[in-house]
């Protein structure tokens, strides 16, 4: 018995485990299907060949045989195309879909034209059918190839996959003819490598993992559809916040960003996924967004961390997947993204004169708050900010659009802390006025659209026009009363409240709910109530707690339970003695 | 010496590959009028080339691309020689070879002391860098950070720099 049989056994266990490698692991919809598809009619083709050769099948499979034989060349070209093109092929090209056209119709031509799985290469026209569905999308793949920095591992193996199969397609028919070795015609024994080279690909270019967002229809006006946007902005606030308002809108957002411990997978209307160190991430964030884009045409995709991309795969990697995705978005209502953060300058203009991306410059919304309050409070406004930002133990510069509900309330305390003193009617009501400005100043700025942010002039830019005369102006009320104090103030009632709560945590971390009675019981056994508690009272209840936590060990019997409540007892002592450290109160 | 003995056992079990692949070719013997043997050694020997030039090719380390190196300050090197480090926080354009691929170290003297895989590069801002990656880069305190930066310029917080996490590969020449 011939060995050629068994070979082709081989190849359809082999093509059957890369089908079921392709459905279990690869992530991309259409060429999944096309690449699964392919090898269920390379599994029907080699059994075909395999099964008649054995004897174990009659003469009427050989038009199977036949017809599974024509039908793979235009499979695999379909699976070419569409995994060198990405997802959204069949939407800007969907006549491909032609390429399977022709098979009825040689299937119908067969009898009188005397097709069979010998000659399949050799008869025009089907033969010249066959090498253009092999021709194509070679010739598809070899010209991304060229043409593309971010994905030549990917578009290699594609493109080995596809000689492979026309060596031991068409070439290796024709020897076998020439040999007169005829019971191998109709098979392709190299099915195997190239399903192995192209699962390769697809694993290369295999979407990151990304949680299922409900469809919606884009209800954001904000960021226009059909176009790349840059976001020219020293960080990715201003980006951060405009994506916000969009996932706020409804409409279906993919975040693309580091991986890092904290990373999320987002929740509602956004998927968030993480990039993680690897050669070929160019490959994976245009298989990513273009899968999220097919499924969601009017999604939006935000690139917070391009920088990263551009760190991992190289400035001109990160310049191919924005024209890649410049095609995928063009003529749908999705949109594309993405934040210059961390890039230099030279890597900004690069990127910004890419044809066809449009810019956006975008403001620090940090620096903008503080030339804001510069407009009615002078030189305190960043003294206002610094002090806002040290009780959340952040920087300044850290202040984002999230940030302003949260400066507001502390500003009208601020405020209010300085009208007290005086008692001055006037002077309150001056007061009022200057609040409600720089509250009103600062809720234009944040509620601006993306395009009116992008056009500016920005306060920072900008003096205040149509001044009007406030009744107490800021200059004027410092003199009697420093700033710093009213700030110490206004901080410190602030941090007392945060205070307590980081005490009460720890006696919950280490006691549980009994925790949160014994500090509250503690508490009021010095006289205080929660929030005023400072940290000088913290040694008082660390000492009151131990003699409670003893007197709880006395009522144990159990030694292991003393010294479990013991264990409890050091523990608790030494997170206090953490917080106070951390607050500057350490021994 | 043990790098060469390291490629050329893999050069010799890709030609016996190779070989292996042609004979089973060896129905064109009389196809081709060469004779088996022929066939064999000259297919085999073809085969092989293809295989080389590709791995090579997917590697990135084609012959006329010069061996990726890094380098780096006295002070950081030690800092990566003595395992205090593990992590380079650079000048955000320093040249650094991809991901996954291992680069030569050497002192911005000259000397190499050691062979490092770049396991991981990102970006940021000083001012937002990690105490963990403070911590991993062999610095105690951010103003130890603070005292190296000097000696590269002024300390601007919201510079951008490069943080390389590198693994060492081998034994340092140090």
């Amino acid at each position: 018995m011939s060995l050629y049989p068994l070979v082709l056994i081989a190849a359809i266990v082999a093509d059957a485990w890369f089908a079921a490698y392709a459905l279990l692991r690869l992530r991309r919809t259409l060429a999944r299907f096309a690449f699964v598809a392919l090898l269920l009619d390379f599994i029907v083709m080699t059994a075909a060949v395999a099964g008649t050769e054995l004897g174990a099948l009659g003469p009427a499979w050989a038009p199977v045989a036949l017809w599974a034989f024509v039908l793979a060349h235009p499979l695999t070209a379909l699976f070419l195309l569409l995994a060198v093109h990405g997802e959204d092929l069949l939407r800007r090209y969907p006549y491909v879909l032609l390429l399977l056209a022709p098979v009825p119709v040689f299937a119908g031509l067969a009898p009188p034209a005397g097709y069979d799985v010998g000659n399949a290469y050799e008869i025009a026209p089907l033969s010249w059918y066959l090498i253009l569905c092999l021709a194509l999308p070679l010739g598809e793949a070899v010209a991304a190839w060229l043409r593309s920095v971010a994905r030549r591992s990917e578009l290699f193996l594609l493109i080995t996959g596809a000689i492979v199969l026309v060596l031991t397609g068409p070439v290796y028919g024709f020897e076998l003819d020439a040999l007169g070795l005829v019971e191998g015609a109709g098979s392709n024994p190299g099915t195997p490598i190239a399903a192995a080279l192209f699962a390769l690909a697809l694993t290369f270019a295999n979407p990151f993992l990304m949680r299922k967002v409900p469809r919606a229809a884009s209800g954001d006006p904000s960021i226009p559809p059909g176009a790349v946007l840059l976001a020219d902005e020293p960080r990715s606030k201003a980006s951060a916040h405009f994506a916000g308002l969009a996932i706020a809108a409804g409409r279906p957002t993919l975040e693309i960003v580091r991986r890092t411990a904290r990373t999320t997978e987002g929740e509602g209307s956004v998927a968030v996924v993480g990039m993680e160190p690897a050669r070929w991430t160019g490959s994976t964030v245009l298989a990513t967004a273009s899968e999220f884009l097919a499924r969601h045409p009017g999604g939006l995709v935000y690139l917070r961390d391009l920088s990263y991309l551009a760190t991992l795969a190289g400035l001109p990697a990160a310049k191919d997947v924005l024209l890649a995705l410049r095609r995928t978005v063009a003529g749908t209502k999705g949109t594309v993204f993405a934040s210059l953060a961390l890039l230099t300058p030279e890597e900004r203009r690069e990127l910004l004169a890419l044809p066809g991306v449009t810019s956006v410059r975008l403001p620090d919304p940090a620096v903008e708050y503080e030339a804001i309050l510069g407009w009615s409070l002078g030189g305190g406004a960043a003294q206002l900010l610094r002090a806002f930002a040290g009780g959340e133990h952040r920087r300044a510069a850290d202040l984002t659009y999230e940030d302003l509900p949260a400066i507001q309330r502390f500003l009208e305390a601020a405020l209010a802390e300085l009208a007290r003193a005086p008692g001055d009617a006037p002077l309150i009501t001056g007061w009022r006025k200057t609040l409600d400005r720089v509250n009103l100043d600062l809720d234009r700025f944040v509620r601006k659209p993306l395009q009116e942010a992008a056009a500016g002039p920005w306060p920072s830019e900008t003096r205040r026009k149509g001044k009007e005369e406030l009744v107490v102006r800021a200059s004027d009320y410092w003199k009697g009363r420093e700033l710093d104090e009213v700030l110490q103030a206004v901080s410190h009632t602030a941090d007392r409240a945060k205070f307590a709560e980081r005490v009460r945590t720890a006696f919950i971390l280490v006691l549980g709910r009994t925790g949160d009675h014994l500090f509250e019981s503690e508490v009021k056994r010095i006289g205080k109530s929660a929030n005023d508690l400072g940290p000088e009272d913290v040694p008082r209840l660390a000492d009151a707690a131990e003699v409670a936590i003893v007197s709880l060990g006395t009522a144990v019997d159990v030694a292991a339970g003393k010294a479990d409540l013991e264990e409890r007892g050091r523990r608790l002592k030494t997170l206090l003695a953490g917080i106070l450290e951390e607050v500057g109160h350490g021994a | 010496m043990g790098r060469l003995r390291e490629e050329l056992i893999r050069s010799g079990i890709l030609f016996a590959i190779a070989l292996v692949l042609v004979a089973g070719f060896w129905v064109h013997r009389e196809f081709y009028q060469f004779g088996f043997y022929p066939i064999l050694v000259a297919g085999g020997f073809a085969t092989f080339l293809v295989i080389t030039v590709a791995r090579y090719a997917l590697r990135g380390d084609l012959p006329g691309r010069a061996r990726a190196t890094m380098t780096f300050s006295l002070e950081d090197g030690e800092r990566l020689l003595q395992r205090r480090a593990t992590l380079a926080i650079l000048p955000v354009g320093t040249p650094l070879p991809p991901v996954g691929a291992l680069a030569t170290a050497k002192f911005e003297t000259g000397p190499e002391f050691g062979r490092y895989r770049v396991a991981d590069a990102y970006r940021k801002s000083l001012a937002d860098i990690e105490p963990e990656e403070l911590q991993r880069a062999g610095f105690r305190t951010p103003d130890e950070l603070r005292r190296a930066w000097s000696a590269r310029g002024v300390w601007r917080p919201e510079a951008v720099v490069l943080l390389a996490r590198l693994e060492p590969h081998g034994r340092g020449t140090g």
